[in-house]
Parts: structure tokens; C-alpha cells; sequence
């Protein structure tokens, strides 16, 4: 955390004109603190409050980090101009403006304020909610529904979103499992108070997000609408992408933000595990996994095959379910128990499985996975 | 305290032995002398208990006592029937309930429902063609030493199929048939020609995913198998009638052992056995320090013959004896972490002081 930040205290130069664009906000990390944990009732959601919350917003330069040292200022003058400089020592310098290279640093800018944790009391059996599950999916989907929140929660205060901010998420364990903490906390320091509202209001506010009132025309109802079910796969400008979390748009997926909430709000939630997908953003999934299945195989030469009631395919000796990100691979339930006996039953081998998040976004990527794993 | 406390095991003369033991049989005689009389000291697999279950309702699915429609409430009772006698073995009660203990459970369930209905056509198309299905046939040596249950006979025109079902895994790293089953059906074909007279001209292995494997075999390789096994009884119950020691019938090897549920009473076993991963991932020792975590689990030093050992996540509810003022303490199952001699505790994990 710099003390403070100076020019080059030269007469300094026309600027140049995005020389370095930095895409979103830069991330945000909440320190950990003991709290008292509390449960939502009535919901499957615990929560963690603190009205002193430290908040990091972390700049590492888009991952790349600040290269640069300590050194005395000014190097010997070039110009007649500079002559006034005066000579400092211990100056942290960046490379780029002439100083060493001899340290790499991120800017930590740290305010307190109001932090509110959200989490899931349990992991609905069949599902797996740890943020490092589905190569990026379950991530995708926690942020998803952080951004979801975020945007029904200003939708109902009629707030700009941006008044609450997002931190990165944080695992701990729920019953034995892993889950991740959605962070939200005040964009003011010492807290405008929104954050402490969300909590008080925390059912309802997610109760909306997956059941508004239909033709209310509120945010959420938009989402649900038919035209936008038809028209965005993932996420787009009418959902949850916006320009400060451009960093996130390839993670966001606006089906996956609707069924996390979901489990929030109900332990009981199997995202179609049960064979039921008439929830709104499950409506369509098994069409559309077959649909991303067809295309996949389309280039390569492999066998399409319905494995009881999911869609997969048989390539030579290996054999594939196309599954829902949200799905716990490692102990399948419900109707995965039920394909991957399936699988098992009518060729003796073990199946491996790709996600609808991935196929989506990035088949070649794909591919290439399950090339690396056949090796 | 007490049950932590390992019990004088007895060494009696063996009565009985199944065609499935012989492998374990031939690799540690004790081991077996101790499985027919005593309790195991410690946990059986829950993915066993499972398999049991599975074995049940194929068995009832082979003797037609039950219709593929009542197949979940058939599948119900035989689960609470052993997660009932589980959950009063205390080395076993965590395993309570077996649907999220056992890995992939809903996958073996919708496995055995659709082999057990397979098995169900087969039953009436067999019928159909005037031929004939024996489930669970006992069959026993003459003197009654070798004793075993054949899951599945089948009779038709080309002779009679020895079928036996497995649950697990049955096939060795070469892709071939393990060689513990290939011997254990060698030894029902033995014992079914000298119950009724006919030999069998098909051994069949059947896993959960159908793959039937048929076991190349004659007949005499079945009578040498059998009698190596009567001849490996009467030296064992010959050895044990002269009044030898336990020392003398086991033979520590860490194949042997892996599997070995009297381990922690066998001496061989912890005079051989190194720290090495080759061996299973027990410790005994004296505790050199004790300490309760702010988690409210419990860490332990031990000092062995060899080095210091760290154990951590150990749950007092599990090892009451953490609580009491205690010296040598022996935990079977640990888990080992990254870093040299530290462990932490499974769910397998078994302590006795």
C-alpha cells in the first residue's frame, strides 16, 4: 500500500492515449475475520456480518504485477528544466519510468467498511458447489449470483449496483463439503448501510431473483422473460453483464446464477437431478445439451448415444456424459447415477464427463482436455 | 475405553473355510485362523457392506422372491438391515448411512437394478426354453473343511454354467480375471462335480456391468486347487494342534496385510513393517505429546522404534481414550499428508492403546 503517489515532478508531457487499458475493476479481497456465523431460516443460506469489514481493492496490473525498486531521484538531470528537482531518496520507482526492475508489487488500497458473507448451510445431495469443481463453471455460477444479487437488490432500492461491490470469492467448509462465500461489502467506507439492508432483506431479495412477479417488469422479471430465455445462452447487456465486471463476462452465466440462488434458498434444490426441469432457466437444458453435444462430435469421430435420459457419446474406447456443471461427478445421483449406469451397463466402461458451461464456451478448449486426459 | 483395548485372540484349529478365503488363506495363515472365530479388529469396507446388499437382492432376483417393480423397497429393507448392524459395530457406526459413505452408491444401486432385471428376463426365457436356473447352490467337500455358496447354476442343452457374481473389481492389472477368482471357481467346479457328479463346462465371472467372463479351466487343474486348499488346512490345523504360536502361522508382507483386518494384533506384522508406503499407514508408539486444537480435534506426537510422528483432525468423540492419561497408542488407517511422518485421521482410522 503506498503512502502517496507523485509526479515525475517534471513539466510532464501530453498524455498518451490508452496506452494501458485495464478491463473492469481491479479485484476486490476481504480480509477473514471470526464472526458469528448465522442461519438463514428457512433457507439453506448462513450468513456472516461485520460492521468493520477490511477491503482490499487489489491492482496486480491485470495479473502481470508493477515491476520497479527503490532508488534516489532524480537521475542526473537532461534538461534545463529539471534543475529545481530535488534529490529523494528511497523513491519506489516504477521500471517503465526509469527506475529498477528488482521488485514485482500489486497497489492495495484497504478501506473498512460493511462485509456480508453469504453461503450455503448445506450442499444438496448430487450437487457439488466447490468453487474449483467444473474447471471454472462453479466459480462462473457463484459469481453469477453474486452479480444477480447485486443487480436485484439495486433494482428494488432503485440504488446504483455499484454501491455494493464484490469480493473475490473465499472457501470454508459446509457439512463436511466445500462450499465458497459470496462477499458483498459497502463501495463507501464506514458502510452507507445497503450492505446491512441486503442482509435484513436477504429472502426476499433472492426470492425475487428466481420468482418475480410475472409482467412486473422488474429486473428479474426481464431475466425470466420468454424473450430473453430464448435469446441469451449465457449472459448478456440485459442480464448480468456491465461494464465493471468485464473481467467476469466469459464466467457469467445467468441459468447457473438462477439455480445457485436456488440452492440458497432450498436444500433440497437438484437442479434437475430429480428429472425436474421446468424451472425456468432448466427449461430447455437436455435439448440444448444435446444440441452442444451434436456440434461438438460434428468434427470429430465419435458416436452419438443417449445414456438413459442424458444426452453423451462413445468415442472409440472412451464414453462421455454431457452433464450439468453443477453435478457432483464423483458421486452421481439421481438421473447421472441412473446415465452413468447406463453407460457402464451397455459398454463396461467407466464414463468421463464434459459440462454445458464448457461446451458452450469453449469447445476446442474441450477437446483439448480430454486429449490431454487420454494421453 | 474397553473396546479400544485389543482383545487375546484365540488360535483354534479352522472347522470351515470358504473357496473365497483361500487366496487370503495361502497368503497369511493367521489371518484366516483369526477371521473364523473372531471379530475383525478393524473396519470392514462400507463399499463390502454394500457389495453384501447388492449380492441379496441378486440372490433374491435368482430365486424369484422378488418382481423388478418392488425392487426399491426390497433394496430399502436390506440397506437399514445392515446399516442396522453397523451402526452397532463401533469400529464401523461412521458409515452410517452407507449412501454417503460408499462411493458412487446411486450408480451401484441403478447398477444392480438393472442387472437383477436382467437376471429376472433371463429367469423366464430360460424357462421358455425348458432349461434351468439354480440360484445359490451350497456345496461342501466331503470331510466338510471347504465349504461354499455358488451364486448361479445354469443348466441347459450344451451342459451346466457355474456363474458367479462380483461386485467389485475383479480384474488384475494384466486385464485377466484375478487370479484369487479365477481359484475360487476352479474350486466350485471341484466341489460341484463331487456333490453331484457332472462337471461344469462353463466358469463364468459376471460384474455389474454385465461383462460375462468365462474362466479357461480343466478338470484336473480344479481337483489340484481343491486339494492344495485341503492340504493348506490340515498344515495350518496340524501346526496348531502341535501348540504353536502366532508367529509361526503369519507372514507379514504388505499385500498380505493391506487388506488384513487383525493386523494390529499380529507382533510379526509391527516387527516387520517400516514406514515406508508400501505397507498400510498405521503408527504405534508412545505418545510424547498430546494437544486438543481449537477445532476441537486432537493432535498427537508419537515416537516409534523409528522416528517421531505427527497425527492430527484425531476425534476425541471417535478415540475416547484421547481423553484419559494414556502411554502406547497404536491407529490403523491413518491418511498420510505431504510432509514426512505426518498423518491425519480417516474415516477408516482405528485407535487402540
Amino acid at each position: 500500500m503506498p503512502k502517496a503517489f507523485r509526479t515525475d515532478l517534471s513539466f510532464g508531457a501530453n498524455a498518451k492515449e490508452d496506452d494501458s487499458v485495464l478491463q473492469g475493476s481491479p479485484s476486490l479481497v476481504v480480509e477473514s475475520k471470526d464472526t458469528l456465523v448465522e442461519e438463514i431460516s428457512g433457507t439453506n443460506m448462513s450468513v456472516c456480518f461485520l460492521d468493520n469489514g477490511r477491503v482490499w481493492r487489489i491492482n496486480d496490473n491485470g495479473g502481470l504485477l508493477f515491476k520497479g525498486g527503490e532508488c534516489q531521484t532524480p537521475p542526473p538531470p537532461t534538461s534545463v528544466k529539471t534543475k529545481v528537482i530535488p534529490t529523494l531518496e528511497n523513491q519506489w520507482i516504477s521500471s517503465e519510468y526509469g527506475g529498477p526492475s528488482n521488485e514485482e508489487i500489486a497497489l492495495g488500497a484497504p478501506k473498512t467498511t460493511e462485509v456480508l458473507r453469504i453461503f450455503p448451510t448445506k450442499v444438496p445431495i448430487g450437487l457439488e458447489l466447490n468453487h474449483h469443481h467444473s474447471k471454472e463453471a462453479v466459480r462462473g455460477a457463484i459469481f453469477s449470483s453474486a452479480f444477480l444479487i447485486q443487480r436485484v437488490f439495486a433494482s428494488i432500492l432503485d440504488i446504483d449496483p455499484d454501491e455494493i461491490e464484490i469480493g473475490n470469492l473465499a472457501q470454508r467448509e459446509a457439512g463436511g463439503k466445500n462450499v465458497a462465500d459470496i462477499v458483498f461489502s459497502d463501495r463507501l467506507a464506514n458502510g452507507s448501510g445497503f450492505v446491512k439492508y441486503l442482509k435484513e432483506h436477504l429472502t426476499s431479495v433472492l426470492t425475487e431473483a428466481c420468482l418475480p412477479v410475472v409482467g412486473s417488469g422488474s429486473y428479474a422479471d426481464i431475466i425470466l422473460s420468454q424473450a430473453h430465455l430464448k435469446g441469451c445462452p449465457s449472459s448478456c447487456v440485459d442480464c448480468l453483464r456491465v461494464f465493471r465486471n468485464m473481467s467476469y463476462h466469459g464466467l457469467l452465466d445467468w441459468r447457473l446464477a438462477i439455480s445457485y440462488v436456488r440452492i440458497l434458498l432450498n436444500n433440497e434444490h437438484k437442479v434437475g437431478l430429480d428429472g425436474d426441469f421446468s424451472y425456468p432457466e432448466l427449461v430447455g437444458w437436455r435439448e440444448t445439451a444435446t444440441m452442444l453435444r451434436d456440434s461438438f462430435i460434428k468434427t470429430f469421430n465419435c458416436e452419438q448415444r443417449l445414456w438413459d435420459t442424458l444426452p453423451g457419446f462413445k468415442a472409440s474406447s472412451r464414453v462421455f456424459i454431457v452433464v450439468n456443471p453443477l453435478w457432483d461427478l464423483e458421486n452421481p445421483y439421481g438421473i447421472l447415477a441412473d446415465s452413468v449406469a447406463a453407460a457402464i451397463y451397455e459398454t463396461g466402461i467407466e464414463p468421463e464427463f464434459i459440462d454445458t458451461f464448457n461446451l458452450l464456451r469453449r469447445p476446442g478448449w474441450c477437446h483439448q482436455e480430454l486429449s490431454k486426459v487420454s494421453r | 475405553m474397553m473396546r479400544h483395548i485389543i482383545p487375546q485372540l484365540p488360535i483354534m484349529p479352522l472347522q470351515r473355510v470358504s473357496p473365497s478365503r483361500f487366496t487370503a488363506m495361502k497368503l497369511c495363515s493367521l489371518q484366516e485362523v483369526w477371521a473364523s472365530k473372531c471379530d475383525p479388529l478393524l473396519p470392514i469396507f462400507p463399499e463390502a457392506r454394500l457389495g453384501s446388499v447388492i449380492h441379496k437382492m441378486l440372490e433374491l432376483s435368482a430365486k424369484g422372491l422378488m418382481d423388478i417393480e418392488q425392487f426399491d423397497d426390497h433394496w430399502m429393507v436390506q440397506i437399514e438391515k445392515v446399516e442396522m448392524k453397523i451402526a452397532q459395530i463401533w469400529q464401523e457406526e461412521q458409515f452410517v448411512p452407507l449412501s454417503t459413505s460408499v462411493k458412487n452408491y446411486y450408480v451401484k444401486r441403478a447398477l444392480c437394478y438393472k442387472v437383477a432385471n436382467n437376471i429376472l428376463r433371463k429367469m423366464l426365457y430360460s424357462r421358455q426354453r425348458s432349461g434351468r436356473v439354480n440360484p445359490e447352490l451350497r456345496v461342501n467337500s466331503p470331510d466338510g473343511y471347504i465349504t461354499g455358496i455358488i451364486d448361479l447354476i445354469r443348466k441347459d442343452n450344451d451342459g451346466v454354467q457355474i456363474v458367479d457374481y462380483k461386485t467389485g473389481l475383479y480384474m488384475s492389472t494384466d486385464r485377466t480375471v484375478k487370479q484369487e477368482y479365477q481359484d475360487q471357481l476352479k474350486m466350485y467346479a471341484a466341489l460341484y462335480f463331487t456333490q453331484c457328479g457332472i462337471w461344469a463346462n462353463r466358469l463364468t465371472i459376471i460384474g455389474l456391468n454385465q461383462v460375462e467372463l468365462d474362466i479357461p479351466f480343466t478338470p484336473s487343474e480344479c481337483i489340484d486347487v481343491l486339494n492344495s486348499a485341503k492340504q493348506l488346512i490340515d498344515s495350518i490345523n496340524a501346526k496348531i494342534h502341535a501348540g504353536c504360536t502366532q508367529e509361526s502361522l503369519a507372514n507379514p508382507t504388505p499385500e498380505s496385510c493391506k487388506h488384513c483386518c487383525f493386523r494390529p494384533a499380529c507382533a510379526l506384522y509391527w516387527l516387520y513393517r517400516d514406514n515406508t508406503m508400501i505397507w498400510p499407514t498405521d503408527i504405534r508408539g508412545k505418545i510424547i505429546h498430546q494437544q486438543l486444537l481449537g477445532n476441537g480435534l486432537a493432535k498427537v506426537i508419537v515416537q516409534d522404534r523409528l522416528s517421531e510422528m505427527s497425527v492430527r483432525r484425531l476425534s476425541p468423540a471417535r478415540h475416547t481414550f484421547l481423553n484419559e492419561d494414556i502411554n502406547q497408542v497404536i491407529l490403523c488407517n491413518l491418511k498420510r499428508e505431504k510432509s514426512l511422518n505426518s498423518f491425519v485421521e480417516s474415516q477408516f482410522t482405528t485407535g487402540f492403546i
